[in-house]
C-alpha cells in the first residue's frame, strides 16, 4: 500500500509597465514568487489476507505486516526576476532579462544565484537601404542567457543520520540501526549553463524557400554530479559541484515549397545538426577528479568493469577498455597495453529529411531521419557469444563458429563497439480528404499510416537507437545496448470527423 | 511623475519582500544530525550495532566471505547446466587465475572498506560527543570493530590503504600502507580496545550476546598472531598462548556437546562455545541468514519442508569430505551420495522417480542438478522463516579454535607435547572422531579443516601451511605461485585512488 502526495504554495507578484510612443515600444516587468514544495508519503507491506475484501482500507486484517516506511521532505524556491523588451519599428527588438534564484536545498552561503540574459535581433529587410530582391525577410539574431539547475534532492548539502531499514538484535531485543546517510557538502551550489547562440532567419523567393541556422556554444559549468567519495567511508557518493561541460554546433534547417500548384503541392523540409561534445573538466575546490566510470556491465560479462569513463577533453560516451585483436588458440587476443578510448556513443551528425506531397485530395507524406558516426556497445552479443552459456542459455549462431574455447571467459572490449550509424523512415502516412463542403461536417479524412517502417544500419544488433538504462542512476548511459526491444514497427489506419 | 512613482512603489515592495520572504532554511524530517545525536549509550549504540552489521559480511553468503572460500579445496559453485550461477570471476578464484578486474574480490573490497569507513564515521561522532566519557566501553568497541574490519582487508590483500577518519581529503588520497604497519596498527588497536571493553565475566551474558567482549579481542589477536609468520615474516607462536590463555582461564567458555548447537538457531543464544557472533532474524527485520537458500539442492524444500526452493549453488568438494571418519559427527553436517527425507529411509526423489544422489561437481560451467556435495552448519531445523531468510546467527569466533590454535601454537614451538594431544582430542572426542595418540602438523592442519568447514579460515590456513601453493584438488589443477597469497587491488579502486599500489603479480 503506498500513498504519495505532493503539494506546493506558491505567492506570485508582478508589476508591469507598457509605453509606446512613436516607433518606440518598451515592455518592463518585476516580480517576486515564491514556491514551498512538500511530498510526503507512506509505504505498508502487508501480507496474509483471509479474504479478498480486506484491501488497503483494511490493513488491520493482514496476518503480518512486514515493512513500514514513512518520508516527508520539503523545499523553497524563491526568485526576484526582471524583464525589459524594447522594440524599434519591428527593426531592432532588444530583451533583457534578470533573475535572482534562491533555493533552499544548496549550502548555506550559496543558496542564491544570479541569472541574466539578453538577446539583440535585427531585421535587416526592413531596412530602407536593403533591397535584395529574391530576399523577402532577413533577420539576424544574438543571444547569450545563464540559466540555473537545483533539480536534486532534499537535503543534500547537509550531514545527516538516519535509520537504516534493518535492525539489530542485542540480548533479544531489537535496536533500531542508525547511520550515516550523507556527508555535508556546504559548497552545493547552482549549476549553471551559460548559452550563446547567434542565428539567421531567411525567406527568399516570396516564402518558397525558408531557413534558419544556428551556431550555438553551451557551457555547462558547477555540474550537479554525484561522485565517488574516496574509500574507506561510510557514504559512498556525494553529491557536488564538479566540472564542466561544453556543447557547441550548428543547426541547420531548410524548408522548400518545391511544387506549388493548385493540384499538386510538394513541399520538402530537411534539418541538420553538427554537436561537440567536451567535458572540460572534472574537478572543483573538493575533488580533484581525472575521470568518473560509468555503465556498469551488465549479464555475465567483465562484471565489475566499466564500459565508459568520462574523460576531460572527451566527450561524454567515450568507451574505454582493451582494443580487440582477434581470436587464436581458443582465446581473444587484445593490444598489449592498458584499456584506452575504442569508441564514443556521440553522433558525427544527425538530420531528418521529411517531404510532404498533395494531389488534389490525396496528401502523402513521409520522415527519415538518421545519425552517423555514433558507436553502440552490444552487451546484448557480448553476453550471447560465449560458449560458456551453454547449455542452460542461448548463443548465437556465430559464437559456435567464432574459434573461441568453452571455457572463454567473457570479456568487454572493442571486439563489441559497432557503429551505430542509421537512416530510418520513422514515419510514412497516406490521407485522403473528403468534400464536405455545404454540409454540417467541417472535414472527414481517412488515413493509413506507418511508423518505423525502414531501417538501414551496418548495426548487428536489433536496434542501433537504444540507451539501456544500466547505471541504474535514472540516466541512460549513451549508446548501450542491453536486452532492449527494438522500435516497434506499427501500422495504422483511422478517419477523423470534426464538426 | 506616474513612472517615478511605479518605480519607487516596486522598489518599496521589493525592499519589503527581501527582508521578510527570502528564507531558505531546509527542514529536516526524521534525519538526524550526528553533533548532537549521540547523547547516550543507547543511542551510540544504534549505531554501534550497524558496524556489527556490516563486519558481520565477512562471515556471511556475500563476496567477502566466498572469496576466501572460493580458493580453497573446501568450496565450488559450478555453472549449472540448467543455465544459472555461472561466473567467471569465480572460475578464475576457483583455478588461482584471478586478476584485478575479478568482481568477486572488487565486491569484496567494497563491503570490507565500508565497514571500515563506517566505523570511522561511528568512532569519530562518538569521540566528538560531550558524552564521550559515558561511551567509553562503545568507543573501544567500535575501536575493535574497525581493526576486526582491517584483519580481513589485511588477510585478504596484505597492502591496503590506512586510514582512520571519518572523511578523507580527496586531493589528498591515501597511499597503500604495508602489511607489516596494517598488521602493527590492528594489534594495537586491539590492545587498546580490550582495556575499555567488559569481560565475558562481567556481563549478562544473555543481555549482552552477541557484542564483542575481551575475550573476543584476544580470540581475534590470537588468530592474527597465529598468521604473523605470513604476515611479518616473524613468528609469535608465544603469544598465540598466552591470548587464547587469556579466554581459556576465564572458565567462561567450553565446547557444546556437539558441534551443531553453535548454528542452530534455537541454541545459539546460550551456547557456551561462542565467543563472538552476528545475530540474523528477518522475522523482525533484523539481518538474516541465506546459507540455506544458497547451499542446499531444490528437492531439500521436500527434504527440509521450507517455504522456498533453494538455489543448489554453494557446494564441497570430494577432498573435504574425504578427511572426516566415518564416526565423525562433523561428516554428517556434509550431505553426500544418496539422498532421503529426515527419517533416513525415505528416499529423497525427483518428480520423475529418480533419487537424488549427490555427486562431486564434474564439470564446473554445466553441472548437472546432482553435482556438488553440500554442507549444512546452519541448519534448517529449528530455524525461523521469512521468505527464504533463516535467522540463524552467523558465527565469527569459536572456543574449539582456541583450543586448535593453541595446539598449533604449542607444536610449532615445542612438537607433539601431551598438551597439544590433548587440545586436539578435544575437539575430536566432542565429535565421536578417534583420539589420537600424537599429533602432527599435517593432523593439526587436517582438523582445523574438519572442525571449520565453511567458516570462512581455510583459505588462510591453507596459506599457513603451504599446500595453497603446492597443492591440487577438484579444478585447481596446477601449483600456484607465491604471489597468490594476497588477492590483487581491484582495479576499480586503483582507478579512484592512483595512490594505491598493485600487489607484485598482477
Amino acid at each position: 500500500m503506498q500513498k504519495l502526495e505532493d503539494y506546493s504554495k506558491l505567492l506570485e507578484t508582478v508589476i508591469k509597465y507598457n509605453k509606446h510612443f512613436a516607433k518606440h515600444g518598451v515592455e518592463a516587468m518585476a516580480g517576486y514568487s515564491y514556491q514551498y514544495f512538500v511530498n510526503e508519503g507512506d509505504r505498508t507491506t502487508a501480507t496474509g489476507f483471509l479474504s479478498d475484501e480486506f484491501k488497503w482500507y483494511s490493513l488491520q486484517a493482514a496476518s503480518s505486516v512486514t515493512g513500514v516506511n514513512t518520508f516527508k521532505g520539503t523545499n523553497t524556491l524563491i526568485s526576484f526576476y526582471g524583464r525589459a523588451n524594447y522594440n524599434y519599428d519591428d527593426r531592432f527588438l532588444v530583451t533583457g532579462t534578470l533573475r535572482r534564484d534562491g533555493s533552499s536545498r544548496f549550502g548555506s552561503g550559496n543558496k542564491w544565484g544570479m541569472f541574466p540574459s539578453g538577446s539583440v535581433a535585427w531585421r535587416l529587410s526592413r531596412e530602407k537601404f536593403f533591397d535584395v530582391k529574391p530576399i523577402s525577410d532577413l533577420k539576424l539574431r544574438v543571444s547569450y542567457g545563464v540559466t540555473g539547475n537545483q533539480e536534486i534532492g532534499n537535503l543534500a548539502s547537509q550531514q545527516t543520520l538516519g535509520a537504516t531499514s534493518a535492525g539489530y538484535i542485542v540480548g533479544g531485543t531489537r535496536i533500531t540501526t542508525v547511520l550515516p546517510q550523507q556527508y555535508a557538502n556546504p559548497n552545493l551550489r547552482w549549476e549553471q549553463t551559460a548559452q550563446f547562440d547567434a542565428g539567421i532567419d531567411f525567406t527568399l523567393f516570396d516564402g518558397r524557400l525558408r531557413g534558419v541556422v544556428d551556431y550555438y556554444v553551451k557551457k555547462t559549468t558547477d555540474l550537479l554530479l554525484r561522485i565517488p567519495v574516496p574509500s574507506p567511508t561510510a557514504v559512498s557518493t556525494q553529491l557536488a559541484n564538479v566540472g564542466s561541460v561544453q556543447n557547441k554546433g550548428v543547426e541547420i534547417e531548410l524548408t522548400g515549397k518545391v511544387i506549388d500548384k493548385t493540384t499538386f503541392k510538394w513541399e520538402s523540409n530537411f534539418n541538420i545538426s553538427f554537436n561537440k561534445n567536451k567535458v572540460l573538466s572534472l574537478s572543483n575546490e573538493q575533488f580533484s577528479g581525472n575521470n568518473i566510470q560509468l555503465a556498469p556491465l551488465q549479464g555475465t560479462v567483465s562484471l565489475g568493469k566499466f564500459a565508459q569513463l568520462i574523460l576531460p577533453g572527451q566527450p561524454l560516451g567515450t568507451f574505454w577498455g582493451p582494443r580487440f585483436t582477434g581470436i587464436s588458440g581458443g582465446k581473444e587476443t587484445f593490444a598489449a597495453g592498458a584499456d584506452t578510448i575504442i569508441g564514443c556513443a556521440q553522433p558525427k551528425f544527425i538530420f531528418g529529411f521529411g517531404n510532404t506531397f498533395k494531389y488534389k485530395q490525396w496528401t502523402l507524406n513521409f520522415l527519415f531521419r538518421g545519425s552517423v558516426g555514433n558507436d553502440v556497445f552490444n552487451l546484448t552479443a557480448a553476453n550471447m557469444s560465449y560458449l560458456s552459456n551453454l547449455p542452460g542459455k542461448n548463443v548465437f549462431k556465430s559464437a559456435v563458429s567464432s574459434g573461441l574455447g568453452r571455457d572463454a571467459g567473457k570479456t568487454f572490449s572493442s571486439r563489441w563497439i559497432e557503429d551505430g550509424s542509421f537512416v530510418r523512415l520513422s514515419n510514412l502516412t497516406l490521407s485522403y480528404d473528403f468534400n464536405v463542403k455545404k454540409t454540417f461536417i467541417s472535414s472527414v479524412n481517412v488515413f493509413l499510416s506507418g511508423q518505423n517502417l525502414l531501417l538501414f544500419t551496418k548495426y548487428s544488433g536489433l536496434d542501433p537507437e537504444v540507451n539501456a538504462e544500466v547505471s541504474r542512476t535514472g540516466v541512460a548511459p549513451l549508446g548501450i545496448d542491453y536486452l532492449g526491444y527494438p522500435s516497434a514497427r506499427t501500422f495504422s489506419a483511422g478517419f477523423n470527423m470534426s464538426f | 511623475m506616474n513612472l517615478k512613482f511605479k518605480i519607487m512603489a516596486a522598489g518599496l515592495l521589493v525592499s519589503s519582500l527581501l527582508t521578510s520572504c527570502t528564507k531558505l532554511d531546509e527542514e529536516k524530517f526524521g534525519s538526524l544530525s550526528p553533533d548532537n545525536y549521540y547523547q547516550n549509550e543507547q543511542a551510540a549504540l544504534s549505531s554501534v550495532v550497524g558496524v556489527y552489521q556490516l563486519l558481520s559480511y565477512n562471515v556471511d553468503i556475500g563476496d567477502p566471505w566466498r572469496m576466501k572460500e572460493f580458493s580453497t579445496d573446501e568450496f565450488i559453485v559450478p555453472g549449472r547446466a540448467s543455465g544459472g550461477w555461472y561466473d567467471q570471476s569465480n572460475v578464475d578464484l576457483t583455478k588461482h587465475v584471478e586478476n584485478a578486474d575479478n568482481n568477486t574480490i572488487a565486491r569484496a573490497w567494497t563491503q570490507i572498506f565500508q565497514e571500515i569507513g563506517t566505523a570511522n564515521a561511528v568512532l569519530e561522532s562518538l569521540q566528538a560527543s560531550p558524552n564521550k566519557d559515558k561511551l567509553k566501553a562503545l568507543i573501544a568497541e567500535t575501536r575493535a570493530l574497525r581493526a576486526y574490519g582491517y584483519f580481513f582487508a589485511m588477510d585478504n590483500w596484505g597492502n591496503v590503504p590506512l586510514v582512520t577518519v571519518a572523511r578523507i581529503d580527496p586531493k589528498d588520497l591515501p597511499k597503500t600502507t604495508s602489511r607489516a604497519d596494517v598488521y602493527k596498527f590492528i594489534e594495537t588497536e586491539m590492545l587498546a580496545a580490550v582495556a575499555d571493553l567488559p569481560s565475558i565475566k562481567d556481563v549478562n551474558r544473555a543481555a549482552y550476546y552477541p557484542r564483542f567482549t575481551k575475550e573476543s579481542v584476544y580470540t581475534a589477536l590470537a588468530y592474527m598472531y597465529l598468521n604473523a609468520q605470513v604476515y611479518t615474516g616473524t613468528a609469535q607462536w608465544q603469544k598465540v598462548v598466552d591470548n587464547c590463555n587469556l579466554v581459556i582461564n576465564t572458565g567462561a567458555f567450553s565446547l557444546t556437546p556437539k558441534v551443531i548447537d553453535n548454528f542452530t538457531s534455537t541454541s545459539q543464544a546460550s551456547s557456551t562455545e561462542i565467543i563472538s557472533a552476528f545475530t540474523k532474524d528477518p522475522t523482525q527485520n533484523a539481518g538474516n541468514n541465506q546459507f540455506i537458500l544458497y547451499t542446499q539442492n531444490g528437492l531439500d524444500q521436500l527434504k527440509y519442508n521450507l517455504p522456498f526452493g533453494p538455489a543448489n549453488g554453494y557446494s564441497t568438494t570430494q577432498a573435504a569430505l574425504d578427511k572426516y571418519e566415518n564416526s565423525d559427527v562433523r561428516k554428517s553436517m556434509i550431505e553426500y551420495g544418496p539422498q532421503f527425507y529426515l527419517d533416513g529411509v525415505t528416499p529423497l526423489k525427483y518428480p520423475n522417480g529418480t533419487q537424488l544422489v549427490l555427486i562431486p561437481v564434474q564439470d564446473i560451467i554445466a553441472a548437472q542438478d546432482n553435482e556438488g556435495y553440500k554442507v549444512l552448519k546452519y541448519t534448517p531445523i529449528g530455524a525461523k522463516w521469512s521468505g527464504f531468510n533463516a535467522d540463524n546467527d552467523l558465527i565469527l569466533e569459536r572456543y574449539s579454535n582456541v583450543l586448535l590454535m593453541k595446539a598449533e601454537a604449542i607444536f610449532r614451538q615445542s612438537g607433539s607435547t601431551p598438551e597439544v594431544v590433548s587440545l586436539v582430542n578435544q575437539v575430536r572426542t566432542r565429535s565421536g572422531a578417534s583420539s589420537l595418540s600424537s599429533v602432527t602438523l599435517q593432523a593439526i592442519e587436517d582438523e582445523r579443516a574438519r572442525e571449520f568447514l565453511w567458516e570462512g579460515c581455510r583459505r588462510t590456513d591453507q596459506i599457513r601451511f603451504g599446500d595453497y601453493f603446492t597443492g591440487t584438488w577438484a579444478f585447481k589443477t596446477t601449483v600456484s605461485a607465491d604471489f597468490r597469497k594476497l588477492y590483487p587491488i581491484p582495479n576499480q579502486q586503483i582507478k579512484a585512488n592512483p595512490n594505491l599500489t598493485q600487489n607484485p603479480g598482477y
